[in-house]
């Protein structure tokens, strides 16, 4: 039985519970949209048995119960004091159910946690051997001015997880340039190529590539051309280093985003740790939910060791330095 | 040689005044650096793996030790924020850890908490479900959202800091010696220097009730014990 929690309002859970439901995978929904019509909610910890238990009006969730977890916590306002407190607290207590269980949770908080933050995740992804594109976090006009043009050399995003349209470092860009001063914002060089996204389930990976003529793909603009989409193969090295990097955190499933030049250097964006996914899998024929579902039924292990080879077998001390001392 | 230079990281001038008072209390200049109203995050630079960051013209580098507890910005008041100014807190909080991240961990004091995000080191029922792995008696947590406007009553909590340097030595009573131990397990795990763990009796035996990070809930003389601890 797989426990799923989220809000069915959001399009990516509800086509994780939509494939769930159609391929009759024993599954329970906690809607988190729901909760401001609830008239009780009780949450019991019991921190000896490492156990959570979480009733509804009258339904409860047993988190013994199940085997594996598919989250998709965030908070959202939900307009009154008493339901915002009852939800981060629920927040909270899967947060810290999902750091602590043995089982399967697809993903644990700290899996990919740094992408909170762009820079620093950013600096990490270095050292799994990315290429990284540079970073500027800018709050200062005179920096800003010493180290940007109007001319569409830079792009800027936002430094947090908050989502945000890329945009160039144009003239009218530019001229807002004093604003740094409300907040600071994060500013690369502009590298021109195909974007990739990864998605790893496990070692399992679905690659798509993109050619499009808008500076952010995932943003629809009138005047531009339709994005062409097609399934593509990464480099062996990318695909070694995505696996340490997801190994290495315990991220089980995750969405890579590429950018790859016409030189075919592969630049790494990010690492999405909470991937919304549903528009490539319709695009892949749904085959990463069902490699997620696989994985949530323990149908395959995240990260399969890898087959013992003959060389492996040799012990630290080699044998060289181990006289044989075998009676001749 | 060069005076070792220290910073308190806080969020206002009313925020961690135990912590400000021990440092004059010891005769130790410190920097303070104070998020409000405003902290400008010149410039956080990622070429090259050379980083360079500048809170109002002053280089962190420069510092020996930076205090830090908390996220460095929140709302000024009680109001539904705006959607420009939930932008704002984020991005000047990421840009603003950006910073601190880029620092050497043993530069930055609890610096677990930079590398924790939001998720897990400040989450009470976190550090309950990992100090029970680690063996030490917890207290259960109920919640009822009918009641959950009505303010906890923690009186009866004694509040001891425990420190992972100094032999492992601890401030404060009444806790047991294997609890040290194993608390301090927890700290070096975490990436942490020091907590105050919130301790209640329960049926003569020291329960752990709550776990702090927050300088906020320090006494004089606990935060002249960690900064002693810590710098000296």
């Amino acid at each position: 039985m797989i426990l799923t929690i989220g809000y069915l309002s959001e399009r990516t859970f509800s086509h994780v519970v939509s494939y769930l439901t159609k391929n009759k995978i024993a599954h329970q929904v906690l809607d988190l949209g729901s909760l401001r019509k609830a008239t009780s909610i009780r949450i019991e910890e019991d921190f000896s048995q490492g156990n959570l238990c979480i009733q509804v009006d009258g339904h409860t969730y047993d988190f013994f119960d199940y085997n594996a977890y598919y989250f998709r916590l965030f908070y959202v306002n939900q307009h009154q004091d008493e339901y915002n407190v009852a939800l981060s607290k629920l927040i909270a207590t899967v947060y810290a159910f999902a750091e602590s269980t043995r089982k399967l949770v697809v993903n644990r908080p700290s899996a990919g946690a740094s992408n909170i933050n762009k820079f620093r995740h950013l600096l990490e992804l270095q050292n799994y051997g990315f290429k990284t594109i540079p970073t500027f976090i800018l709050g200062s006009v005179w920096s800003a001015q010493n180290l940007l043009d109007p001319k569409g050399s830079y792009i800027v995003k936002g430094c947090s997880s908050m989502k945000t349209k890329t945009a160039l470092v144009d003239p009218h860009i530019f001229s807002r340039i004093r604003r740094l001063d409300t907040a600071p914002a994060l500013f690369q060089p502009r590298i021109t190529g195909d974007e990739v996204r990864v998605h790893f389930v496990g070692d399992r990976y679905f690659a798509e590539r993109i050619s499009s003529a808008r500076l952010d793909y995932r943003f629809a603009e009138e005047d531009t051309p339709a994005n062409k989409f097609a399934p593509c193969t990464p480099p062996p090295q990318i695909i070694a280093q995505c696996i340490r990097y997801c190994k290495t955190d315990q991220l089980y499933f995750a969405g890579f985003d590429f950018k790859v030049t016409a030189e075919d250097e592969w630049y790494i964006f990010e690492c999405n740790p909470m991937p919304g996914y549903e528009t490539y899998d319709k695009r892949a024929g749904t085959a990463i939910s069902a490699a997620l579902i696989d994985l949530l039924t323990g149908k395959t292990v995240p990260f399969p060791p890898a087959a013992l080879q003959p060389e492996d077998r040799e012990p630290f001390i080699p044998s060289y330095n181990r006289p044989d001392v075998t009676p001749s | 040689m060069q005076k070792k230079r220290f910073a308190l990281i806080r969020r206002s001038a009313e925020e961690q005044t135990a912590l400000s008072a021990a440092f004059l209390e010891l005769g130790i200049p410190f920097t303070d650096i104070c998020t409000e109203p405003q902290v400008v995050i010149d410039t956080v630079d990622g070429r090259n793996g050379q980083v360079t960051v500048f809170l109002d013209g002053v280089s962190i580098q420069d510092f020996a030790l930076l205090f830090y507890f908390n996220f460095p910005f929140r709302f000024g008041d009680m109001r539904k924020p705006t959607r420009d100014e939930l932008f704002i807190l984020q991005e000047k909080t990421q840009a603003f850890l950006a910073a601190l991240a880029t620092l050497p961990r043993n530069r930055v004091v609890n610096t677990g908490l930079v590398f924790s995000w939001n998720k897990t080191l400040q989450n009470q029922s976190f550090f309950k479900h990992e100090l029970s792995k680690f063996g030490l008696a917890v207290e259960n947590e109920h919640f009822q959202m009918e009641t959950c406007l009505v303010p906890a009553t923690d009186h009866d909590i004694d509040y001891s800091p425990v420190l992972l340097k100094a032999d492992r030595q601890i401030a404060g009573d009444p806790l047991i010696p294997s609890g040290r131990d194993k608390i301090c397990r927890f700290l070096a795990l975490y990436g942490l220097d020091w907590v105050l763990v919130g301790w209640r009796k329960k049926e003569g035996q020291p329960v752990v009730a709550k776990v702090i990070a927050d300088g906020n809930h320090l006494t004089i003389i606990q935060a002249k014990i960690i900064i002693e601890t810590l710098i000296l």
